[in-house]
């Protein structure tokens, strides 16, 4: 039967052609309405996608997300707890007790203390001490020495110091030495004065005031010409325990009492004659209002925290106040080593001239005299020690590797946010797109009216939605050991968290890059639409990159900026977005930060080389194209 | 509906597709058949918009599949052989998420859900995640996607594989009440005996060129010998008669039927009339060449 086949086709031209009756026919249908689904579609759709794989990630994510964030939670907050250790520093009693925390690290072995010889001299003798004969493994940069001297304390700084001991008496002084890593060293010498001549007779006021009443802007005289000493009085030191301490020298002195006494001041004679032998009279002094006024007012001051050497501080007072009358004047009284520095105004901004701990009050008075007692009018900032450039780049010296280590509390922060968000996002992102990829489902996907794009916008999704609800809680948990500001930790999150966006955005282009390319993907994109997507990754960092110094020039706060400033050379170099980013700051903020063209070298050399090897592997690829 | 010209589609060394023409309009079942890797599925990909072709050009609803294939896209259901699922989902909430890909309203959708379902005929494991169906229960899930949205062309790549026999003759209506309304169904399976019961017309591609297209009754005519089988009440008269009035290749009684092969299909109609007309009662005439035999002839019987 086969034999008497006719012959199969050899080619087209033996197909009939396409039947003309179709046409004729498809006119008795009734009309197609062929619809477009609109600009907006690729979002949703895109959410369709991103709360089916919210959806499937709850379902068999949660348990194992709330594990890890526990997890993570704790790792982090032992090593926090671990650090706060390692930096914590006690400055002596630099503020009602209390130990100031700064970010510091400890090496092993503290510092050798030695404050010399004990010695015995006559009174009015001027008596170096000398803490030259201490030891440290590193380097010592502070010394400090304190006794009390008559009815108050003497503190006094530096290796070598020279003070006059002019009464009479056994003194105890202690020697504090701290090295460069915080260590502590202590060690005590004993001064003792002797009469400078034979006589032991000591000075008197036979008559003294015991009771003063002044009013408040009054000026008191205090005079005590009718001293007496068997060889003549040549000293007279008061000290008036005003709202801050002051002493006055001569036989005659005056004090403005600028403020009502709320019970009373006191002022402190010393006569002291040549011998060394003195004697203490005590004066009290009731300083009254300008009218009767029982509000006294409230003052409340910020607190600066730490500072850098070189930096100002500004110090500010408007949260005082005052119930029944107005703030009549504002009076700053920072001390710092004995010394105080004075300044007015509500607000006030000082720079510090060298390290250690300022000590601030803040001494409010209203319309009546009346001025504040409390707590809440100090404070108190560390500027960071000498030879510390910076308080969040403090070199840790001793690590276990005996390696140096720059410690930067914002980069430990930065860090924790970018590696919880890694793992968190990054994890559910991985999960959603391997998902797809793995099991083909994205093929499943377009069998809808589904594009590249919008499977990509769902990705994006991940880390722009889900983010703050992982990134911020872990972070905001794991840096409440450090006690830093909410505010800081909240910028320091949010700049961690933009990235961590640019990066996931980045991996989504990324990826689906690599699908298309791997999978021989059913879209395949043309030449212009492959630019489209480099250059918009480029300029969509570019603006988050943007956006970040906008954020940081508003708030100032600069946790940005700091971070580029010393991280800038090894970030810049593979960061054109970063480039970007200045480029706008310079045109749009009119900084001044220049562009650094050498950095697109790396990115140009990384597509070309791309091409060329994306060319070599999948050939068709392009061919099709 | 379906315009195509020239179509060229190249896989490194392979060329897939090879200048395929194609014009599909409404109202019809267009079947679309082939050996493995003939280019079926890539010819489909292409017509939806899932892929570039590497030449030609094609068009749906007067729409450029090139241009504009999420468009085209839009406006069709496409069911893969390459379907996968979310195996941790259920049907209900495969299909309801495939509702609002189509941005279709809650209301429409559950509309949508609840007629697709009865017809693949899926409501007694809407509930019960995929990964437990079995291999029919998820072909039905997937023809169920298909038949949701309100499209005028659904491109149904094996659509019947591992479904029963029962369902697939519910569906088989179901299309053919579909076409009649104008829409069009283009249709690929590897049964051939059962595409006879719905497709209007045949393309056969080969090596990625089509190499027949027509109607059953055109392709056997043309490719086939006019061979029928015919219950008789004589068979032995009954031969006789065709045997001495009628061009024939061939006549033998076969387990008492007879079995004729003509010189021409036309002369079918010649040999019912001669037997009324000599008084013999013919039961059953039927034509013996099936669709399998005029592809294999036109393919030659070369299948790799």
């Amino acid at each position: 039967m086969s034999s008497d086949l006719p012959p199969p086709p050899e080619d087209d031209s033996e197909l009939p052609p396409p039947p003309a009756e179709i046409a004729e026919q498809s006119r008795h249908y009734p009309k197609i309405e062929v619809h477009k689904s609109g600009p907006f579609a690729t979002v949703r759709r895109a959410f369709v996608i991103f709360e089916k794989d919210i959806r499937t990630m709850a379902k068999h994510g949660l348990v194992s997300s709330v594990i890890l964030f526990v997890f993570l939670v704790i790792i982090f907050s032992i090593m926090g707890f671990a650090m706060k250790q390692a930096m914590s520093f006690d400055i002596g009693d630099m503020m009602d007790g209390d130990e100031i925390d700064v970010p510091w690290a400890t090496e092993g072995n503290p510092p050798t203390a030695d404050a010399g010889n004990d010695r015995t001299v006559p009174a009015g003798t001027t008596v170096r001490l000398d803490a030259s004969g201490s030891h440290d493994d590193d380097r010592i940069v502070h010394c400090q020495w304190s006794f009390w001297e008559v009815d108050y304390n003497v503190d006094l700084f530096g290796e070598r110091v020279d003070y006059t001991f002019n009464y009479v008496g056994t003194y105890e002084i202690r020697l504090t030495v701290v090295d460069y890593s915080n260590n502590q060293g202590e060690d005590n010498v004993t001064i003792t004065v002797t009469h400078a001549t034979s006589d032991t007779e000591v000075p008197s006021w036979p008559d003294p005031p015991w009771n003063i009443d002044a009013e408040v802007d009054e000026t008191v005289d205090f005079v005590a010409a009718n001293s007496t000493d068997n060889v003549g009085v040549v000293n007279w030191t008061w000290v008036v325990h005003d709202v801050v301490e002051t002493k006055l020298y001569g036989e005659e002195v005056s004090h403005r009492f600028r403020y009502a006494s709320h019970g009373g001041f006191g002022v402190t004679l010393t006569l002291r004659d040549a011998s060394g032998n003195y004697n203490n009279y005590w004066i009290g002094v009731n300083v009254y209002p300008l009218y009767e006024d029982y509000d006294w007012p409230w003052a409340e001051v910020n607190e600066p925290g730490l500072v850098v050497l070189g930096d100002t501080v500004t110090l500010d007072g408007s949260g005082s106040g005052d119930d029944s009358s107005q703030i009549d004047s504002y009076t700053w009284y920072i001390s710092h080593n004995s010394t105080y520095t004075v300044l007015t105004g509500q607000t006030a901004e000082f720079t510090p001239s060298e390290w250690g701990w300022y000590e601030v009050m803040l001494i409010v008075r209203d319309e009546a005299g009346n001025y504040n007692d409390e707590w809440n009018a100090r404070t108190g900032f560390i500027v960071a020690p000498l030879g510390v450039e910076e308080v969040n780049a403090i070199t840790w010296k001793s690590t276990p590797f005996g390696m140096d280590v720059s410690f930067n509390l914002l980069t430990y922060a930065y860090g924790v946010a970018l590696l919880s968000s890694v793992i968190f996002v990054g994890g559910l992102f991985a999960k959603g797109f391997s998902h797809e990829i793995q099991k083909g489902t994205i093929k499943v996907l377009f069998f809808g009216p589904i594009s590249v794009t919008t499977t990509i916008f769902s990705k994006i999704l991940y880390p722009i939605v889900v983010g703050p609800f992982l990134i911020f809680p872990l972070v905001m948990a794991v840096m409440a050991t450090f006690e830093q500001s909410p505010g800081e930790i909240f910028v320091i999150t949010l700049v961690a968290y933009l990235l961590v966006v640019l990066t996931m955005v980045a991996a989504a282009y990324g990826s689906c890059l690599i699908y298309i390319v791997s999978k021989r993907m059913v879209l395949k994109p043309p030449a212009l639409s492959r630019m489209f997507l480099y250059f918009s990754l480029i300029g969509t960092l570019t603006v988050f990159e943007w956006l970040s110094f906008v954020l940081d020039e508003w708030l100032k706060v600069n946790t940005y900026g700091d971070m580029y400033d010393k991280y800038a050379g090894g970030i810049a170099l593979f960061s054109p977005f970063h480039q970007g980013g200045i480029y706008l700051s310079s045109r749009i903020m009119e900084t001044t930060q220049g562009l650094d063209w050498g950095v697109f070298l790396i990115p140009v050399l990384l597509i070309v080389l791309g091409v060329l090897v994306s060319r070599k592997l999948y050939p068709d690829l392009f061919s099709r194209e | 509906m379906i315009e195509a010209n020239g179509l060229s589609k190249d896989y490194r060394e392979v060329r897939a597709l090879n200048d395929v023409s194609l014009r599909v309009g409404r109202g019809e079942i267009f079947g679309f058949f082939g050996p493995n890797g003939a280019g079926k599925t890539t010819c489909i990909k292409v017509l939806c918009g899932l892929t570039n072709a590497t030449g030609g050009d094609a068009s749906i609803m007067g729409i450029d599949v090139r241009r504009s294939p999420v468009h085209v896209r839009d406006n069709i259901a496409i069911l893969s052989e390459e379907s996968r699922f979310y195996e941790e989902m259920t049907p209900r909430r495969y299909l309801n998420m495939f509702g609002k890909f189509m941005l279709m309203s809650r209301s429409e959708r559950l509309s949508a859900l609840n007629r697709a379902s009865d017809l693949a005929d899926i409501r007694s494991f809407m509930d019960r995640r995929i990964a437990h169906l079995s291999m029919g229960q998820r072909q039905r899930v997937s023809l169920a996607r298909v038949l949701m949205p309100d499209v005028p062309l659904i491109f149904l790549d094996e659509p019947f594989e591992g479904v029963d026999i029962i369902h697939r003759r519910k569906l088989r209506e179901h299309f053919r009440e579909y076409v009649s309304k104008g829409n069009t169904v283009f249709f690929t399976s590897h049964n051939l005996i059962e595409a006879e019961y719905i497709v209007d017309r045949f393309a056969f591609i080969h090596q990625g060129k089509l190499i027949a297209v027509g109607t059953a009754e055109e392709l056997k005519e043309k490719y086939l010998t006019p061979s029928f089988m015919l219950h008789v009440s004589d068979p032995q008269r009954a031969k006789n008669v065709l045997d001495d009035n009628i061009r024939l290749q061939s006549i033998k009684i076969v387990e008492g039927s007879l079995s004729v092969v003509l010189s021409r299909r036309s002369d079918a109609s010649q040999v019912a009339k001669l037997l009324v007309q000599e008084g013999i009662d013919l039961y059953e005439m039927k034509s013996v060449g099936t669709m399998e035999e005029v592809f294999e002839r036109t393919t030659r019987g070369d299948i790799s």
